[in-house]
């Protein structure tokens, strides 16, 4: 599938990770979860947590507000006692005894708020969990206020700032893996070609270059041949997808080492023009979603697979991209809405888990093709599932007036 | 090729059909067909104008004869198919029989009536989908040709439309070969798709050996809700800014091949089909919120009125919002249509329909749009058109995969006439 040109001019890249710790994001929900529907308001929602020696209610996810089931089992030899209090006044919500080895439960009415658990064991152990958000059910549609009076686009400087910081790093990194892949296809091996590509490639994702948001350089690095007129061969086909051509359908090291010439060389103009490059922030919302919808529709329909196979780590690039990208936007909604973020995170956890269990047993990730329709179905909802709350955040986030002042 | 064997059959059970046509009319199918179909009968083996229509679900006929072919300024069908075939015919002669064979399918399956009745002892001369006697149901067939039928195949180089040129690869198309192209192309429309179904299956069965079925796309067009235009997948009404062409005067400024020299004589009558194959990301559209939506048209999605306007009938004025600040300067209308005495000679007539091809690799729903429109000169209306839209924020969510540029043929004028008589007779 071709890059169009992106409605979006933020691409967001693993490459923030500095600028997360920087920026102090909350604390995502972890992985575990399991199903990728909202909690449904009337119905009880079931809350099931762990406690161990060492750890209490691990990587715990809020669900919704309102009629809640807390479900603690306790693998321990002690018997304990299980509390869920208020993160910031330590006021306890509800409380469960649990005997060794026994499962208990307590149906309790969630409000909207940060929660923390602690684990007493009567061995004398104590320990807590991390802190989760509930707020209202983002169902899909639900209209959120703007930022709030007078918010303009001021407020998603610093996420830029740190954003155009991590890119230039990031640039640096990949154009390290590109000259790498020059090195493999220089001592003529094509088994380190690909591999090298492979990494490099994903190290271009991490970066967001392939949502078209790096301007001309980025469509032309990431060209596909069916917006040409002359397909895979014409002149003007260069770039990453170039390069996968020649290793994995021709095998021919000797025009892969041209395009990948070539592929250095706009890498490298790229370098020199991105700093100069205005980024709208009305790009920033929008992104959140985006990166995954690329992935669905550009990836997971294997359109722009030309003999890599690796669509599954170019999801879980995507992932990662989104992740630290709600980290950046977290303190701009977790007074608002704080249970979008705690939703989503469950959403691509999810994402994760279901990719994770796809592995081979040399621990590995199968190309797309050799998916089963189950698994395809699975990888497939969980991502479109993931989507369907990714896009509340453009309505979370948006800005009173236009907000689309560049910096 | 099966038409030797057809006029041999055509030839030996001429009687049983009219004995058939004659018995089945009488009573049982009071109503006639309306069409000129007088040529109905000259070399297609069918019942022809002395067979009935019967009553149920079909629109009347379109006449098939005239100075243009149906399927461009009648009001669009419900249902169609858009089918390139390339020709496999070796010879000028060859290419000119099927012609003459296109010709007598299209003048038969458009007036309707009673197919020829072969012993049961024979492949029956129809597919029967459509019943013993096959209606009109409005059924227009119209026949382009492709800048590649103008190679060296057939000497015709020197005769070829004067715009007429390969579809070229737009910066955000992503192409597929196998989806592109043809020398021929054939918009077939109906008011019920088994009346498109019956058709082409009627035609690529007399034609086969001389032309191989290269991409076919089905398209149907809504029912206008709750009125005007009907809608696209996306949501919003399709069509709704066209050219009146129906006053000659547009027609003959933006429709029809031009009389400027130019063009070889034989083109007279016809003009430019562009017909392009354009999926839509429907999923990724339902996540965007409305506002957003509307601002990449430009219109209200439930009306179809100009942003910022309340009357159905307003034409935007782009000089009092030169800013964009009603209708976003990217809104499609605005790129599509300036409305500028500069761009009034890019106009474009479009008859469009949607297609769905049911499910994509990714689970997501394969549907879209068969973007088609008629014009005297694609370089001048649909290509200006087009690089004027480039990179629209509605980019986003379409893909342009397939199509071809083409040549409606001018009409056939009578039962003698055949499709490029003019030109290989």
């Amino acid at each position: 599938m071709t890059r169009r040109a992106r409605r979006l001019t933020l691409p967001l890249a693993c490459a923030l990770v500095g600028a997360l710790a920087a920026t102090g994001g909350i604390a995502l929900a972890a992985r575990g979860a399991s199903s990728g529907m909202p909690p449904s308001s009337g119905v009880t929602t079931r809350l099931p947590i762990e406690i161990s020696s060492t750890s209490c209610a691990s990587a715990w996810l809020a669900p919704g507000p309102g009629s809640t089931r807390l479900v603690a089992g306790n693998s321990t030899a002690s018997s304990a006692t299980v509390r869920l209090r208020h993160a910031s006044s330590g006021k306890l919500v509800v409380g469960l005894r649990v005997r060794s080895h026994r499962h208990a439960s307590r149906r309790f009415t969630l409000r909207p708020g940060s929660y923390q658990f602690d684990c007493s064991l009567s061995s004398g152990v104590v320990v807590q969990s991390n802190v989760a958000h509930v707020g209202l059910d983002p169902i899909p549609g639900t209209p959120h206020k703007p930022l709030g009076p007078g918010a303009t686009s001021a407020v998603f400087k610093p996420v830029i700032k740190a954003y155009r910081q991590d890119v230039v790093t990031q640039l640096q990194v990949v154009a390290l893996q590109v000259s790498a892949l020059e090195g493999q296809i220089r001592q003529g091996s094509l088994a380190g070609a690909e591999s090298a590509w492979s990494t490099a490639f994903l190290g271009w994702e991490r970066l967001g270059g392939t949502y078209g948001s790096l301007g001309d350089l980025g469509l032309r690095i990431a060209e596909i041949p069916g917006s040409l007129p002359g397909g895979v061969s014409d002149p003007k086909f260069v770039g990453f997808h170039k390069v996968e051509i020649d290793l994995w359908q021709d095998r021919d090291l000797s025009t892969a080492a041209a395009a990948t010439t070539q592929l250095a060389s706009l890498i490298s103009e790229l370098q020199a023009q991105f700093p100069k490059d205005p980024i709208a922030a009305s790009s920033i919302p929008t992104r959140t979603h985006e990166i995954l919808e690329d992935g669905l529709r550009d990836v997971l329909s294997d359109d722009d697979n030309f003999g890599s196979g690796i669509e599954l780590a170019i999801i879980e690039a995507d992932v990662r991209a989104t992740r630290q990208l709600m980290t950046l936007e977290a303190p701009l909604l977790v007074n608002r809405v704080p249970s979008l973020i705690s939703h989503a995170s469950h959403q691509l956890n999810h994402i994760d888990t279901v990719i994770d269990a796809m592995k081979t047993s040399t621990g590995t990730l199968p190309p797309l093709s050799d998916l089963t329709l189950v698994q395809r179905e699975e990888l497939d909802s969980a991502v479109g599932g993931a989507l369907n709350v990714l896009s509340q955040f453009p309505v979370a986030l948006r800005l009173g007036g236009s907000g689309g002042d560049a910096t | 090729m099966t038409i030797d064997r057809r006029k041999f059959l055509t030839r030996s059970g001429v009687g049983i059909a009219a004995t058939a046509a004659g018995a089945l009319g009488s009573g049982l199918l009071p109503r006639t067909s309306d069409a000129d179909a007088t040529g109905a009968s000259s070399d297609g083996g069918y019942g022809g104008p002395g067979g009935g229509v019967p009553d149920g679900p079909s629109l009347r006929a379109i006449p098939f004869h005239g100075d243009h072919q149906a399927g461009v300024l009648n009001a669009a069908q419900s249902n169609a198919t858009f089918a390139a075939f390339d020709v496999t015919a070796t010879s000028r002669a060859g290419l000119a029989e099927l012609m003459r064979t296109l010709t007598s399918r299209a003048r038969f399956l458009t007036a309707g009536g009673v197919p020829s009745n072969l012993a049961v002892s024979e492949p029956p001369s129809d597919s029967g989908t459509l019943g013993p006697v096959i209606p009109p149901d409005g059924l227009s067939i119209t026949v382009g040709v492709g800048e590649t039928l103008f190679d060296d195949r057939f000497g015709l180089a020197s005769q070829r439309p004067a715009h007429l040129t390969t579809m070229e690869a737009f910066p955000n198309d992503d192409l597929d070969p196998d989806w592109c192209g043809g020398d021929l192309i054939l918009q077939i429309c109906a008011g019920e798709a088994d009346a498109v179904a019956h058709a082409i299956r009627d035609i690529a069965r007399h034609t086969r050996g001389a032309m191989a079925l290269r991409w076919k796309m089905n398209g149907l067009i809504s029912p206008a809700r709750p009125d005007g235009k009907s809608r696209n997948f996306l949501g919003f009404k399709d069509g709704i800014a066209n050219p009146s062409v129906q006053d000659p005067a547009v027609a003959r400024r933006l429709l029809w091949a031009a009389d400027d020299g130019q063009e070889p004589a034989w083109t007279a009558g016809g003009t430019y089909h562009v017909c392009r194959l354009i999926r839509t990301y429907v999923e990724f559209w339902d996540r965007v919120s409305l506002n957003e939506q509307q601002g990449m048209f430009g219109r209200f999605r439930d009306t179809g009125i100009v942003l910022g306007d309340t009357s159905p009938n307003a034409v935007p004025d782009y000089k009092r919002d030169p800013h964009g600040k009603t209708i976003p300067l990217t809104a499609h209308i605005r790129l599509a249509n300036p409305r500028t005495p500069a761009t009034e000679e890019s106009r474009i007539y479009r008859r469009g329909y949607n297609y769905d091809l049911g499910v994509d690799l990714n689970g997501n729903l394969n549907v879209g749009l068969v973007f088609n429109c008629f014009q005297q000169n694609i370089k001048r209306q649909f290509d200006a058109t087009q690089k004027r839209l480039l990179n629209e924020a509605l980019s986003d969510y379409i893909a342009p995969f397939g199509g071809g540029y083409f040549f409606t043929l001018p009409g056939v004028q009578h039962s003698k006439d055949w499709y490029l008589r003019r030109l290989l007779a």
